[in-house]
């Protein structure tokens, strides 16, 4: 899968050859084709009152940002808030039109397709549990809504039984049928949007910060609802969310967007413990853990990242990152590094001077050990 | 941080010994009254702060947290809230027992709060100098340009960049961190001897956070200005806080030095908090959960109110609220199996 999307970035190609070979190998899971496959996805808005539409100054949201989901998969996003995750879960879920690139839903594209079928293929669980759901309509109501928006999916006789079945799913009873929003706690809600969510059946959930507006203490429910709900419905999940410790315990892969460019992806341990990005070093340094060493003082970090993110409308030339990294260079100035694969598997950094170096990949033969096997 | 005294639970707590805490809450209890019902929000919170020291109030939404915050400060909507028993002292006087026209006096000069909200705490019809100078003009008597010029500083002080140029901008103008800054700097205008700080980076990038932490604890350091942090968050507590008062339904059922709760929590509510926080080994076994949600201050009955969603839950539990006991020099736990917590690491 990312192997895929390396190529397309158009890294070199003995590199490419070498990854594949090696994924190959290396994969216990067979490679099959992605439920979600963003290509080279731009999102541009233009801002401004200008009367005349070239003079409003163009944010660029998303600047071209390619991704694939397999099925089963979960694909984690943090990024700081402006970074672009947002619209990159819009754009997912056709509530945006991409300004130039495609998003496929199960091999078919999604600017083709209907809306009454994407919209049974994608679902979104949203933020806040508290403004998500309507006050005036019962826990059935809402529902049962994904019934009245597809009605082919069951018959009115049937809904009844099914909604229970959903709310049966997330750990709701049939009590709670006749309830409405205001009745329910935090945690409870957040079980309702997620009923809602799997009502049409769909083979791709977008979780977009879904335990954030939660307690502590029932931010673990939900979190394990989701994880048990992926292995006995085989979902996939685009899991968008701020708190890296949740995103590291629920992902497989991880993507960090800064600025709306992937600048690191791969696997969710490999990021975690070997970030090869300065943003993604920062961005986990940054955060206030829980850890203490041995003798009870707090555990030693890396230094902290500096300053907030740039304004959008005028971003850094060059890397854009450059502005608050403490690796900068000239070069990072006048050249934006492209995302390349590091040494470890399917592990790509968008960085001119990576913690793992990339073009180790070229020198040492390192992918063709596994060749070799 | 802890750079100075780190984990030893001795010097902070010994000094009441010796000279008044500058803060000292004492059974503090906070009911909302409504022609209907009486509903205790706080209950019996009893706690204090030292000069220079950081004091975590942790607990969930609902735990009577902000209540408690307010009641200090003086700001508790009343009616409906009202402070139904117990006494907060401030440097040896009783806050309750002042006029009101003392209280005013003392709130912003000597006790000051920051809010969560920066977007709704600023006025956003006035520039961010003119209310950072507007608090120096009204409180402390100080003429236009002699307030213009300290609000810069204070704005410089919070390390807000370009900060004279940036006096005439408002506040939607600032991003949440910068508008979280000014806030900071109005709370620190009078130079207050204490500053309640309610969840100040919550609504904030975690890369932002990390900052604001780290200018309030430069700023307290510098000023030997006690803090009163009130969050949800484990993470911001175990780097930021000394001490740590955990509140559930409304009481402490657990405070001690920063460390003890991560080494050695003596109340199943801070272990099984500590244990439903992600960590690696989880991955393949699953979150550790707290059965249900945290309880409706009208429905917590007379026992411990933790006991129906406590793995260790006896009889007992249900009969009275356990006794607060000394588990550690300095570490108290309402649990009554704590010592046996608290020595099972």
């Amino acid at each position: 899968m990312s192997e895929q999307v390396g190529a397309r970035s158009g890294a070199q190609s003995g590199v490419q050859g070498g990854a594949r070979a090696d994924a190959a190998g290396a994969r216990a899971t067979p490679a099959v084709s992605p439920v979600l496959e963003v290509r080279q996805v731009v999102k541009t808005y233009s801002v401004g009152r200008s009367l005349i539409p070239k003079r409003r100054p163009v944010l660029t949201a998303v600047d071209g940002i390619s991704l694939s989901l397999a099925a089963g998969e979960t694909l984690g996003v943090v990024g700081e808030s402006g970074c672009g995750k947002s619209t990159l879960a819009k754009l997912a879920l056709g509530l945006e039109t991409p300004t130039s690139g495609t998003v496929e839903l199960m091999g078919r594209s999604l600017a083709s397709a209907s809306r009454t079928w994407r919209s049974s293929a994608i679902q979104l669980v949203m933020q806040d549990p508290y403004s998500s759901l309507n006050p005036r309509m019962t826990v059935y109501d809402i529902v049962a809504e994904a019934f009245v928006a597809h009605p082919l999916l069951a018959a009115r006789s049937e809904r009844r039984a099914l909604v229970v079945e959903m709310l049966g799913l997330v750990g709701l009873g049939p009590h709670q049928l006749e309830k409405f929003p205001h009745q329910l706690s935090g945690g409870q809600r957040q079980r309702v949007g997620i009923a809602r969510a799997l009502a049409p059946k769909p083979s791709i959930m977008v979780c977009d910060e879904p335990v954030s507006a939660l307690d502590v203490s029932v931010q673990a429910q939900v979190i394990n609802l989701l994880v048990s709900l992926q292995s006995s419905l085989g979902l996939s999940y685009v899991f968008i969310s701020h708190d890296l410790s949740i995103v590291r315990h629920v992902s497989d892969r991880i993507a960090v967007i800064y600025l709306g460019r992937i600048v690191e992806e791969g696997p969710s341990e490999t990021v975690y413990t070997q970030p090869a990005h300065p943003y993604t070093e920062a961005l986990l340094a940054s955060v206030a853990t829980a850890e203490f060493d041995a003798d009870g003082s707090p555990a030693k970090k890396p230094p902290r990242i500096r300053g907030e993110l740039p304004d959008p409308l005028n971003p850094p030339s060059g890397c854009p990152f450059r502005s608050r990294c403490y690796k900068a260079q000239d070069i990072c100035e006048s050249e934006a590094p492209d995302l390349l694969p590091l040494v470890s598997q399917g592990h790509r950094a968008r960085c001119h001077f990576p913690e793992v170096d990339h073009h180790q990949i070229n020198r040492t033969p390192t992918t063709s050990r596994m060749e070799q096997q | 941080m802890l750079d100075d005294s780190p984990a030893l639970p001795g010097p902070v707590l010994a000094g009441a010994a010796t000279e008044p805490a500058l803060l000292e809450v004492r059974s503090l209890g906070v009911q909302i009254r409504t022609r209907r019902e009486s509903i205790d929000i706080v209950r019996d919170v009893s706690f204090e702060v030292a000069r220079g020291e950081t004091v975590a109030v942790l607990g969930e939404s609902g735990s009577g947290k902000t209540m408690t915050g307010h009641a200090i400060m003086g700001i508790l909507d009343t009616p409906p809230a009202y402070i139904s028993s117990g006494s907060i002292s401030f440097q040896g006087h009783d806050l309750l027992k002042m006029p009101e026209r003392r209280r005013r006096d003392i709130r912003g000069r000597h006790i000051s709060m920051i809010f969560q909200d920066s977007l709704s705490a600023l006025n956003p019809v006035f520039s961010v100098g003119f209310q950072v100078a507007e608090v120096l003009r009204k409180r402390a008597g100080m003429g236009r340009r002699e307030a213009n010029a300290r609000a810069a500083e204070l704005l410089d002080l919070v390390e807000i960049p370009n900060a004279r140029n940036r006096m005439r901008d408002y506040p939607h103008e600032f991003s949440g961190g910068m508008r979280q800054r000014v806030m900071i700097a109005m709370a620190i205008a009078l130079e207050p001897e204490l500053l309640i700080a309610d969840e100040p980076t919550t609504a904030l990038d975690v890369t932002i956070q990390a900052q604001i932490m780290e200018t309030l604890q430069r700023l307290c350091s510098d000023r030997d200005m006690g803090l009163i942090l009130i969050t949800h968050d484990l993470g911001v507590v175990s780097e930021f806080a000394d001490r740590i008062i955990l509140m559930y339904a409304g009481r402490v059922v657990e405070s001690c030095v920063t460390a003890g709760i991560f080494t050695q929590a003596a109340h199943p509510y801070s272990r099984a908090l500590l244990d439903s926080v992600p960590q690696s080994a989880h991955r393949e076994t699953g979150l550790n959960v707290i059965p249900g949600a945290p309880p409706d201050p009208r429905e917590v009955g007379v026992g411990c109110a933790f006991a129906p969603r406590c793995s260790h839950a006896m009889d007992q539990c249900l009969v009275a609220v356990p006794p607060t006991v000394t588990v550690a020099p300095g570490h108290r736990s309402a649990c009554l199996i704590a010592r046996e917590l608290a020595d099972h690491v």
